[in-house]
């Protein structure tokens, strides 16, 4: 099968890299024996990767100079301050998402301190759910009580007396009011108490 | 005779396990190449250690996480790149980004970011001239190149960086991005021809003939 202009372009640089299966990669040689244009533009991606190699060994160059190495005991502090809980300031927060606050967060000298407000941030909510369960369960236990209970806002807040109690009350009055007729006339109230 | 240097999978379980030494070891393993891939989002030494020291803490935290497909090195690359992308969006700094996919909108660039533009058809057709690095110091190319991918959005900056820098081959350029191999094929295209267009744009005196 023919490869054309259009086939064969986008695949030179993976050419290049060597990463063009044998298949493909045999059907552009051949393009690019019949093709000058293609030829030359297959030329200047070789130039652009020779550029790129000129640049990358500065940049390993400057990797193992002095400005450039990592610092001393960097391995050892990470490792230590890892095994210390120390999370890092991202953390909780997926590695393909970009943080959405703005201000500078990372660092050495930022982190513990973010840390401190984490952990404030923290007992604050934990202490006001405490509250709000705490609130939940009084006016619960207040209704089984049968406090403020009815539809109307009322003030009175007498306990109810028993059934029982009433009916002795009435029957004790009875049979005062049978021996004594005089004295609960002159004082009914003293019977009620 | 020395002892030979022990898998990062046996060093991920020993960390696991509570060894704080195994993680100082992978930490030491890859610390040089993590400060070096850093380093193309900022040149700041202190951001730079900031950053790297995050993403080793990161890699601590999430280690449970850690799927075995990929190797440790392209999963911390992953974590570096977004933690990297993190701070200069905190500082305000953030990276160009594509105002579009540009898997989605394939010839809609303008330039020879564009893949008509891309086609050998508006090319010289002579012999092509020296390639400037052959004429300009290293030091040079360097500094422009750093100068040319700060101009690009970052999707085309970060497989350059991986595959041009950082040598990566496409399935592992895949892994760290999370994109197919024939993403990564066709955003490496582009990436490279967007490059070219800036370079030219921004230095007009090397001209078209050498890429």
């Amino acid at each position: 099968m023919e490869m054309t202009c259009n086939d064969a372009w986008p695949l030179v640089d993976a050419y290049l890299d060597g990463e063009l299966s044998e298949t493909r990669a045999s059907l552009l040689r051949k393009h690019l024996l019949d093709c000058h244009a293609c030829r030359n533009g297959a030329q200047g991606g070789r130039n652009l990767k020779r550029w790129f190699g000129a640049a990358r060994e500065e940049h390993e160059l400057f990797a193992t100079s002095t400005a450039g190495a990592v610092p001393s005991g960097f391995a050892a502090r990470v490792a230590r301050r890892a095994f210390a809980g120390d999370l890092g300031q991202e953390v909780g927060q997926d590695v393909g998402h970009w943080a959405t606050s703005n201000g500078r967060l990372l660092g050495t000298s930022s982190s513990p301190r973010a840390s401190k407000d984490k952990a404030v941030l923290s007992f604050v909510l934990a202490a006001t759910a405490i509250a709000a369960g705490l609130a939940l369960l009084l006016a619960l236990g207040a209704r089984l009580n049968g406090r403020a209970v009815g539809s109307s806002m009322s003030a009175d807040d007498r306990a109810p007396v028993p059934v029982k109690q009433v009916v002795e009350e009435l029957e004790r009055l009875n049979s005062n009011a049978g021996a004594t007729p005089a004295a609960a006339t002159a004082n009914p109230a003293d019977g009620s108490r | 005779m020395q002892a030979a240097p022990k898998e990062d999978l046996n060093l991920v379980a020993e960390t696991l396990a509570g060894n704080q030494l195994s993680f100082q070891l992978l930490v030491e393993r890859y610390q040089t190449r993590m400060f070096a891939l850093v380093r193309h989002y900022t040149r700041n030494p202190v951001e730079v250690e900031d950053i790297v020291q995050d993403t080793f803490l990161k890699a601590y935290t999430r280690l449970p996480s850690f799927q075995q497909q990929s190797s440790f090195y392209t999963w911390l690359c992953r974590i570096a790149i977004n933690t990297a992308l993190d701070f200069l969006k905190r500082c305000g700094r953030n990276p160009v980004r594509g105002s579009e996919d540009p898997e989605l909108s394939l010839g809609a660039d303008e330039g020879s970011g564009g893949r008509s533009a891309g086609l050998p058809t508006g090319r010289p057709t002579g012999s092509p001239s020296p390639a400037p690095d052959a004429r300009l110091e290293r030091a040079e190319v360097a500094r422009i190149t750093k100068q040319v991918l700060d101009e690009l959005p970052e999707i085309f900056r970060a497989v350059l960086v991986l595959r041009e820098f950082e040598d990566m081959a496409y399935q592992d350029i895949a892994d760290v991005l999370g994109i197919s191999i024939g993403t990564v094929e066709s955003r490496l295209f582009r990436a490279r021809a967007k490059f070219k267009d800036k370079l030219l744009a921004l230095h007009p005196e090397f001209g078209e003939g050498w890429m």
